[in-house]
């Protein structure tokens, strides 16, 4: 069981005990043991209004700045997960309308708004899919790895990965294109 | 009404695909818009189907970090700040669960978002900076701790880090770099110049071809796309373990005091010549002599990128921006006969024999600026302070014999310390000199010489 379950009484009496080695204000930890269980479902609903993942990755740490700057506005009570959906969502639409402010174009309040909704409706699809995803994963190969580790993680540009192993960059983009489309296969033949 | 034709759906996965790693452009956009208005749930559900996946693969991108920092949470290292678990006897299964859960989340949420979180355990501090040096990756200041996982990309200029390990790495740019467990060092590109203590032995900087462990010495480290990595000795040795394509050792390598090589892991050629190293090892002499003997800059306090001969120190030449920068002067200038050197408390006499080295903290904030603070901090040698000048005569009569070959110095009377206004103090150990300078309006330059004994070279 979650701690977020507990009561808020008890949640704050485990806290404190565990602020004696941490240091950690109440409220941080607070805050954190309510956050951690929408994370990744923060990060996925991001990733799908922004699509693009070095932007997602702005876009999420915005929202967990903002969640975190704006905590004392949460009421307790209400439910956390929506509120910060709430905060992602307008997060994200800020993205937007930066694009559209500066290139002149963006997707569209009615398509994040059809995303949004259709995100909403689909958790319980989505958590089995997610499951799937998950075992997919572990078939990908250990080179494969380090290039998704290199891009997503240490943030290298494709190009410098390109260059370094004396490829092309489409070649770079084709892989991680490839990959995605094998993950994407993957969980289709598990889901039927 | 029937809805407006959208794009084929290979057309909206190629723009899917496009977005998700190059970034947006008007044309996917128009189409992911296309396709989200003309076939609605099928098109968002396929967006939705995507961005699952792109989440899931940067999810397992930081999966080896999570777990590292997970371990070590539940290991219990006295370093974490996280909550730590208490014996399993007085937690059920569940909450052990549950807080496992969050300390690998912890750890997640923590790479996005900065302080008050406290993110992987220290390894060292940054102890220089260059003035001006141009960070990509979140800037540094002086004092900061550099923490494990984190990634640093320096565009200009030169950072100082010393490793808790006793390792003290110039990052030279255009660099990037990961601190590793341990306080290693994963070079994905540029230069490192590392200087390790007996205690730092071990230390390890990887690129993707070879891992350079040090056996004791200095050494110069450079990786770049075009040429491989190659590695210099300047002192002691090192091992160069090579690896091919698939990360697997196929030769280890001892290099000895100026002994150079370069690998390329993608045409698997080994060269001791060490091709194209010459202009590294130029910029490692530059970044040397701009930090010179300092081994720690605090405060606001930062070392030039680079000191170039004819170096113009007049009033209003080279703006500091409320910091204080410290040049390292002549060095090794042995002493013919008995100097006496004048400071406000009063003449200090350095005996005939004695050999020094010189710098010089100066402070240029623009004339007739209100100043907002700044100017105070501290600078360490490597060697004992021997004299810190600080009037304006006593400035003047040292700039020839020890101050930048050909510079330009000013001759304005308040351009030394000013006792009511600027303090300064040298440690008990005579490694350190604390200083806290306050130009004014009318007095815009401040600068002190500070004789240390030469060190060893």
């Amino acid at each position: 069981m979650s701690l977020l379950y507990l009561p808020l009484g008890n949640v704050v009496k485990e806290l404190q005990i565990a602020n004696e080695k941490s240091g950690r204000s109440r409220r941080q930890e607070l805050f954190l043991q309510l956050l951690v269980p929408v994370y990744e479902e923060l990060e996925g609903y991001v990733h799908a209004l922004v699509v693009n993942v070095a932007d997602a990755d702005d876009v999420l740490q915005e929202t967990c700045v903002t969640l975190w700057s704006k905590f004392e506005e949460f009421e307790f009570g209400t439910s956390f997960r929506k509120w910060s959906m709430a905060v992602a969502y307008n997060c994200a639409r800020g993205y937007w309308r930066d694009k559209g402010r500066n290139r002149g174009w963006a997707l569209t309040d009615q398509v994040l708004s059809k995303v949004g909704h259709i995100y909403e409706a689909s958790v319980e699809i989505r958590e089995i899919r997610q499951r799937l995803l998950d075992e997919c994963l572990q078939q990908v190969s250990s080179s494969d790895r380090e290039i998704v580790r290199q891009v997503y993680h240490d943030e290298v540009p494709p190009a410098e990965i390109a260059a370094e192993r004396r490829v092309s960059v489409n070649a770079i983009y084709s892989r991680l294109t490839r990959l995605r489309q094998n993950l994407a296969r993957c969980v289709k033949r598990k889901m039927s | 009404m029937n809805p407006p034709e959208g794009p084929t759906a290979d057309a909206f996965d190629a723009a899917l695909a496009r977005a998700t790693d190059f970034g947006w452009d008007v044309r996917t956009v128009e189409t992911v818009n296309a396709a989200v208005s003309a076939e609605g749930t099928a098109a968002t559900l396929r967006l939705l189907e995507a961005a699952e996946v792109s989440s899931a693969l940067v999810r397992s991108a930081r999966e080896a970090t999570i777990e590292s920092r997970l371990s070590r949470l539940l290991d219990g290292e006295p370093s974490t700040s996280h909550a730590t678990p208490r014996p399993a006897s007085v937690l059920s299964a569940g909450r052990v669960a549950a807080i496992a859960l969050l300390a690998a989340c912890v750890s997640a949420v923590a790479l996005f978002v900065a302080s008050p979180f406290s993110r992987g355990p220290a390894v060292g501090h940054w102890v220089a900076i260059a003035e001006g040096a141009h960070w990509a990756t979140k800037a540094a200041e002086i004092g900061d701790i550099v923490r494990v996982g984190e990634f640093v990309r320096i565009d200009s200029g030169f950072a100082t880090v010393r490793l808790g390990t006793g390792v003290t790495a110039d990052l030279i740019a255009p660099v990037r770099v990961r601190f590793d467990r341990g306080g290693d060092i994963r070079l994905f590109r540029g230069s490192i110049a590392a200087e390790v203590d007996e205690s730092g032995h071990g230390f390890t900087v990887r690129t993707d071809d070879t891992d350079v462990v040090d056996l004791g010495t200095k050494f110069v480290i450079h990786k770049d796309a075009a040429n491989g990595t190659s590695v210099s000795v300047q002192k002691g040795r090192v091992e160069a373990r090579l690896k091919d394509n698939d990360g697997q050792i196929v030769r280890v390598i001892e290099l000895l005091a100026d002994q150079q090589l370069r690998f390329d892991v993608a045409d698997a050629t080994l060269d001791e010549s060490a091709f194209g190293l010459a202009e590294v090892l130029d910029r490692f002499r530059i970044v040397r002599k701009a930090r010179g003997g300092v081994t720690r800059f605090s405060g606001a306090v930062s070392p030039l990128s680079e000191v170039a001969d004819g170096l113009d120190l007049q009033e209003g030449a080279l703006r500091t921006d409320g910091r204080v920068v410290v040049i390292p002067e002549r060095t090794g200038i042995e002493l013919a006969e008995a100097l006496s050197v004048e400071t406000a408390a009063g003449p200090v006499t350095l005996p005939a024999g004695t050999v020094v080295d010189s710098y010089l903290a100066h402070f240029d904030m623009a004339k007739g600026a209100v100043f907002a603070g700044g100017g105070k901090g501290a600078i360490s040698f490597e060697t004992q302070v021997l004299a810190v000048i600080d009037t304006a005569t006593g400035l003047a009569a040292t700039d020839r014999p020890f101050g930048v070959p050909a510079a330009l110095f000013s001759d304005v009377g308040y351009r030394g310390l000013e006792p009511d206004q600027d303090t300064f103090s040298v440690t008990s150990d005579r490694n350190s000199v604390t200083f806290d300078m306050a130009a004014t309006p009318a007095a815009s330059l401040d600068q002190f010489r500070v004789l240390v004994r030469a060190a060893p070279r």
